[in-house]
């Protein structure tokens, strides 16, 4: 099977990957939500979290070192929590001066940050597992099951197909221009604004060429009796077994979180 | 042991970066290795000299290697071992802007070259890109229009042309740069035969170095003077192209007959 | 055809899961859903059955556009987040429908983005971003005469407005969820995505430009000019009604001045020039995030008259 490189899914022989796409789905939302509602602090509910977390991982043969490096993707975004370190009111912890003012690091502060980035870590850790165990048609068949609106998952569907194509094609576009991006001696490449603009018209040009394209798809589907209508073939049963495999996690889930609460 | 070319070999003492431009300059790739990311190999050890003045064809079957080896040659892809050395220079990141200039390669899809809304301003980027003079500029595009006998097209737009005219305004966007060396991957496919014939007129009369990745031997033996032959990633067979084309044995047992 | 790896859209927008409390994402799910059923239907009746493959790969187009980046300076490159091209070219309901397509793609298949609080990633970047940038658009282009002057106005104007918007809104919502307090939130995301939003300004233009030379039906004007001015209207509405909405979501209008009074540098740094403007221009109501708002208002009308005077430059070049 040829998959894409920009694809996440990874086939392999395992217990992740044979169950049902919709406890996996459903397991992970329950997974991210519990994690979500583990108070700040609860630090060794965190710890049974990631336990419970790795288990899966090591469950899937994804193997550890590639889902952490994978999930090491939303580390950028936790600048935008950086602030909650100095403006929790508490008690100082560290105070460092900078120009004319002390920035001050509160204990409190200190916890809500790790807290927070702990939870996220571990929310994007799940959807890993999920997006490398299971492929997307897949996925889309099982947000059909859960009723999600069947236009909607067509379309996904449809971008799905199409993502690799049109996306390869920007990225030979853009090769093209690097090749002809040259210059005789030093530096070249005119203005920003020129720049821009040519890559506008990259942009343009790709729009009109996914319209044709669209059109072209339409055709062939009108030319195989397609109406309008979404028709697709049921999902197979939901087997008990895969339901009992997940029943244990979310049992943990729950446990965890009566825990946490209680010892704190 | 491919076919020396006689070239006056453009690598100073140092290693540095010097771009000596005697007669006979040359692109030079020695045990070139090249692996796609996924691990498969691509380019296996390949050994090629290449001089100024010739105009030689890449043959092969499909993913022998060929469209690889040619995006070697302006540093789209970089060797993952071995070297490729451009009229001795070493393909890196700062040699880039210049190598690019020496080297045009024009694509297969030339959906993928024309990116701007008319002829005239995809033959004018390179020119403007390298910060050229608006005389300048005007002045190499009606040039390489001529080239190609578009120069009617220079205000159409590249979106509504043929793909006959589209594969020839993408040739003109990389003529408009004068480059040394002109690289072509499978410039005659999807063309009708009149298209094709232009082609081969103006291939045969373009004085710049030529390399092209094809699959049309009556192409090969209208235009090119020698003729690679590559296969599994590595070169196979190097020689006059009446010669190889004539061994039917070879060209059977590399997919090309 | 090889891609060496490539990371997926690097806007800083996408908010992962855990940044929000499960309050904000459900109430930013339930306005998310709402957003696209609407866009669903309406979309539907619109298209008919071309709906699904068109939305479709024009959402896979969006994705690739994505990809599509211009060397500013050094390492930095623009980008384009396209919601207001979106709305543009395929109308409100179109760009709704495709834009939260690709979020969900993105969240679901790139880890761009959580799942969990895809809600508020819909509400800020498919729904929020395309109407403000709609609604600006049908409004600046009644303004102007000229078709070609007016499109390309428009255009940047409408895309930098829906970048800068949808982005305060996040910065709410990071707010509300107690992860970021607004009084550095909001000039950090307002300020932050103002730049971006630059980038996403010229290329919306360029691809504007590109499509008025090649295809210009597809930009001709459909509908009738007072729904125009119904969409103006409703765009900026929500755009004026977000940034009025900021203030609401500090908990404690003066926590910046409580703030800055204990120990925080940044923010008493950040206090200091807004409670002078607020000083001079409402004396007396020390209102920090009025005074945000009011900054970032003249902010934008500076970027808005500069990019009025950019594309009249343009179109007497091009006519010259």
């Amino acid at each position: 099977m040829h998959i894409h490189p920009l694809d996440t899914f990874q086939p392999r022989e395992s217990v992740v990957h044979e169950l049902d796409a919709r406890v996996k789905l459903v397991t992970a939302l329950l997974l991210i939500i519990a994690t979500a509602l583990t108070p700040d602090g609860a630090w060794i509910a965190y710890i049974l979290i990631w336990l419970l977390i790795l288990a899966i991982v090591f469950a899937s043969r994804l193997g550890v070192i590639p889902v952490l490096r994978r999930s090491l993707i939303a580390l950028p975004f936790t600048l935008a929590a950086l602030p909650i370190l100095f403006s929790t009111p508490g008690d100082a912890l560290l105070v460092i001066p900078m120009f004319s003012r002390r920035l001050a690091l509160s204990g409190a502060g200190l916890v809500r940050f790790s807290s927070i980035l702990l939870k996220s870590w571990f929310s994007v850790q799940v959807a890993v597992v999920l997006t490398g165990s299971t492929s997307f048609p897949l996925l889309l068949q099982a947000m059909r099951s859960l009723r999600m609106p069947k236009v909607l998952v067509a379309v996904a569907g449809f971008t799905y197909r199409y993502i690799f194509v049109i996306a390869d094609e920007t990225m030979r576009l853009m090769r093209a221009r690097s090749a002809r991006s040259a210059a005789y001696n030093g530096k070249g490449g005119r203005s920003v604004l020129w720049r821009a603009s040519v890559t506008g018209n990259m942009a343009g040009s790709m729009f009109l060429r996914s319209l044709e394209r669209s059109e072209r798809i339409y055709a062939a589907m009108v030319s195989r009796g397609y109406n309008g209508e979404i028709r697709s073939l049921s999902a197979p049963e939901l087997g008990v077994s895969d339901v009992l495999l997940c029943l244990p996690v979310v049992a943990a889930l729950v446990l965890i979180q009566v825990m946490a609460r209680l010892w704190l | 042991m491919p076919a020396g070319c006689g070239c006056i070999g453009a690598d100073s003492g140092d290693g540095e970066a010097v771009a000596v431009r005697t007669m006979e300059t040359c692109i030079d790739i020695h045990d070139l290795v090249y692996h796609y990311p996924d691990g498969r190999v691509a380019l296996d050890g390949l050994v090629l000299t290449l001089c100024a003045g010739e105009k030689v064809a890449l043959v092969g079957p499909n993913g022998a290697g060929k469209s690889t080896l040619l995006l070697h040659l302006n540093g789209i892809l970089r060797a993952t071992g071995g070297t490729v050395r451009v009229y001795g220079q070493d393909v890196t990141d700062d040699n880039l802007p210049r190598i690019r200039a020496q080297v045009g390669l024009v694509f297969q899809d030339p959906d993928d070259q024309l990116f701007s809304p008319t002829v005239f301003d995809d033959v004018a980027y390179g020119p403007m890109y390298a910060g050229l003079s608006e005389q300048e500029i005007r002045e190499r595009v009606d040039w390489a229009l001529e080239q190609v006998g578009m120069v009617d097209y220079a205000s159409r737009y590249s979106h509504h042309l043929s793909v006959g005219e589209k594969k020839r305004a993408a040739i003109a966007t990389v003529l408009s740069m004068h480059p040394d060396i002109l690289a072509l991957d499978e410039p005659t496919a999807g063309l009708d035969p009149r298209a094709r014939r232009r082609l081969i007129e103006l291939l045969q009369v373009l004085e710049e170095s030529l390399v092209a990745a094809t699959h049309d031997l009556d192409f090969v033996a209208e235009v090119f003077d020698r003729t690679v032959v590559l296969d599994s990633g590595q070169v196979v067979a190097d020689g006059p192209t009446g010669l190889i084309l004539a061994d039917d044995e070879l060209l059977e047992r590399h997919g090309l007959r | 055809m090889l891609l060496s790896s490539i990371l997926p859209t690097p806007a800083p927008m996408h908010i992962p899961d855990g940044f929000l409390s499960l309050t904000v994402s459900v109430v930013c799910w339930v306005l998310g859903a709402a957003g696209v059923g609407i866009a669903l239907w309406r979309s539907g009746e619109e298209l008919g059955e071309r709906q699904v493959p068109l939305m479709g790969v024009l959402a896979a187009f969006i994705f690739a556009a994505q990809m599509l980046n211009f060397t500013v300076a050094g390492g930095t490159s623009g980008h384009l987040i396209g919601g207001a091209l979106a709305a543009i070219l395929l109308g409100p309901w179109g760009a709704i429908l495709t834009m939260s397509t690709v979020v969900g793609i993105q969240a679901l298949l790139f880890q761009d983005g959580g799942l969990i609080v895809m809600g508020a990633n819909i509400l800020n970047l498919a729904i929020i971003a395309p109407l403000v940038g709609y609604g600006i658009f049908r409004g600046v282009t009644a303004l102007i005469r000229n078709r070609r002057w007016s499109i390309l106005a428009a255009g940047i104007v409408a895309s930098w407005f829906s970048v800068v918007v949808s982005a305060i809104a996040a910065a709410i919502q990071l707010a509300f969820s107690g992860t970021s307090p607004l009084g550095v939130a909001l000039p950090a995301m307002a300020g932050v995505h103002a730049l971006i939003a630059v980038g996403e300004a010229l290329i919306t233009t360029g691809a504007l430009s590109f499509i008025l030379a090649v295809r210009p039906d597809l930009l001709a004007e459909s509908e009738s000019r007072a729904k125009g001015w119904g969409w103006a209207l409703t765009g900026l509405l929500i755009a004026v009604s977000i940034t009025l909405f900021a203030p609401l979501a500090s908990p404690n209008p003066d926590g910046l001045e409580r703030v800055a009074e204990d120990q925080g540098f940044m923010a008493a740094a950040l206090d200091a020039p807004y409670r002078l403007i607020a000083d001079y221009v409402l004396p007396g109501v020390s209102n920090d995030a009025v005074a945000t708002i009011l900054a970032g208002a003249i902010g934008a009308l500076v970027v808005a008259g500069i990019a009025f005077l950019v594309a009249r430059a343009r179109h007497r070049r091009s006519h010259s």
